[in-house]
């Protein structure tokens, strides 16, 4: 094994000690499912290990959350992940709700993760970035080499247009709520 | 075809991004990561090993390593000695009694090559090879 390969390997060794239970969040909310997300993790840290642009990678955690992201939604659109009924944190007992609406809510949040691939790349991660790890644009726009006011300006449109698509995709079950 | 506002996507939005995956299942994929990144490492190490292997115990190798020392110890002597023809060796007899010098076949010889001055060298040769008489010999008739 070449000194660049041993490098790259301790540095992916690194990364899945400091950000391996972010990572495996990111993706379990991207995919809705725990098995989906185990897998996932596995192929993002393989891809990583032989990967030559990650030894160039400034911040090795911004390369492999979006080389998750681009991942998630890739097997997404090639598997077509469905919900597949209940899982077991949506037995009413742990989460406080009827089965019925943890459903239903688990459905909506894959009707948005559905149409999230339809925008592009710097808008989709963007929504990601901010809705679902919940950063803000500041930190968005450090992360992206972007002003923060371009990326709220992109967030904004990128909602607007999840709007539209969600507005002729959204096909809500007639017992909600 | 139902109308849908931002504030919905953005609570959608929201409820993913609280959901989150048990933590005995994250454990034990960072565990089955961890064990595949060394496991991987190992493997690889071994698949070069076997590669080093293969290429030294082959018999194909065999033959080629043997061919490859026959050719760097031909070179090796090729470049000990110049090239082109070898230049036979010098023989020079060298005469033990001065009656050798002064037999028919080497007077003949030595007329051949350089005359009568090649014989007269000769014979000096011959009279210096010759020890002076003894003080006390007598020639008796």
């Amino acid at each position: 094994m070449s000194e660049t390969e041993k490098d790259r390997q301790k540095k992916v060794l690194e990364l899945l000690d400091a950000s391996g239970r972010r990572l495996h969040g990111l993706l379990y909310r991207l995919t809705l499912s725990e098995d989906m997300a185990g897998d996932l993790m596995q192929e993002l840290f393989i891809r990583l290990s032989q990967s030559r642009g990650f030894d160039k990678a400034q911040n090795p955690f911004t390369y492999a959350r979006r080389a998750a992201i681009n991942l998630a939604f890739e097997k997404r659109k090639k598997s077509k992940v469905k919900l597949h009924g209940l899982d077991e944190d949506c037995l009413p007992e742990e989460q406080g709700a009827s089965a019925l609406r943890c459903m239903v809510q688990k459905e909506e949040m894959a009707q948005v993760l559905e149409v999230l691939p339809r925008l592009n790349r710097l808008a989709r991660e963007v929504i990601v970035m901010h809705y679902i790890e919940q950063a803000s644009y500041e930190e968005i726009g450090r992360r992206l080499g972007k002003k923060p006011q371009h990326i709220r300006s992109v967030s904004a449109k990128a909602l607007a247009r999840l709007r539209k698509l969600l507005s002729g995709t959204n096909h809500q079950p007639d017992s909600q709520e | 075809m139902s109308e849908i506002n931002e504030n919905e996507i953005k609570n959608r939005l929201k409820a993913l991004a609280n959901l989150k995956a048990r933590d005995e299942v994250v454990s034990d994929d960072l565990k089955r990561v961890k064990q595949t990144l060394t496991s991987r490492k190992v493997e690889q190490e071994t698949i070069r090993l076997n590669i080093r292997r293969i290429i030294f115990t082959g018999k194909t190798a065999k033959y080629a390593a043997a061919a490859a020392i026959i050719i760097a110890y031909s070179l090796f002597f090729m470049q000990q000695e110049p090239p082109g023809e070898m230049q036979p060796e010098k023989i020079t007899p060298t005469p033990r009694l001065s009656s050798d010098l002064t037999t028919l076949a080497t007077l003949t010889f030595a007329y051949r090559q350089g005359g009568m001055k090649m014989v007269d060298e000769i014979f000096d040769q011959a009279l210096m090879m010759a020890e002076p008489l003894p003080v006390n010999s007598s020639i008796h008739y």
